[in-house]
């Protein structure tokens, strides 16, 4: 198997404590762990685009890097603002 | 094997073990304060997995905008991390700044 494939595959098996302290966390800890699954995201759509030799693909993880970004800047606002 | 292919594989297993060791702190580590030193590590992850992906491919198209994607997290998850403490200390205490009732101890220098 391609390794790029299989670091993918490992990359993939990070999302579950991510997803977990999501659902059971507090607000603060969910957001911290909302922004590690962004990065996550960004690096599988890296190694997957390496793994598949499809040089266009690059460009999802390009995009979703500033809106993994954005989306936790946005999430921190309603935060303050809940209260 | 040469020397391209190391350095790749050393770069790739080195991102992907920080972005792991990132993505289970959050289940080791109990408190939002600590758990928001990860997005940090996890972005320095990205960078090695984004110079991995340089050495494989040269400056191609794929190789610079991953190494463009890596910067950017690199400057812009602390933001994100610095705002959401921020929000954090604003939903606790309607205030981010130092409350009277809080002390930080400060030690003297030698």
């Amino acid at each position: 198997m391609n390794p790029w494939l299989t670091a993918s595959l490992v990359l993939a098996a990070g999302f579950v404590p991510c997803v977990w302290v999501c659902l059971r966390g507090d607000l603060g800890s969910a957001l911290a762990a909302l922004s590690v699954a962004g990065t996550l995201t960004v690096v599988l759509l890296m190694t997957l685009t390496v793994a598949f030799a499809r040089p266009p693909f690059i460009e999802l993880a390009v995009v979703l890097a500033p809106m993994a970004v954005i989306g936790s800047l946005t999430f921190a606002r309603f935060l303050e603002r809940r209260r | 094997m040469s020397v391209r292919h190391v350095l790749t594989d050393v770069f790739l297993w080195l991102g992907i073990a920080l972005l792991l060791l990132a993505a289970l702190g959050n289940v080791t580590l109990r408190e939002a304060f600590d758990r928001l030193h990860l997005p940090g590590l996890a972005a320095v992850g990205a960078l090695c997995v984004a110079v991995a992906i340089v050495i494989e491919k040269s400056f191609s198209l794929v190789g610079d905008e991953a190494l463009l994607t890596a910067a950017f997290l690199i400057v812009a998850s602390p933001v994100a991390t610095h705002a959401i403490g921020r929000a954090i200390r604003i939903a606790d205490r309607d205030d981010w700044r130092l409350g009277d009732d809080e002390q930080i101890e400060i030690e003297d220098g030698p």
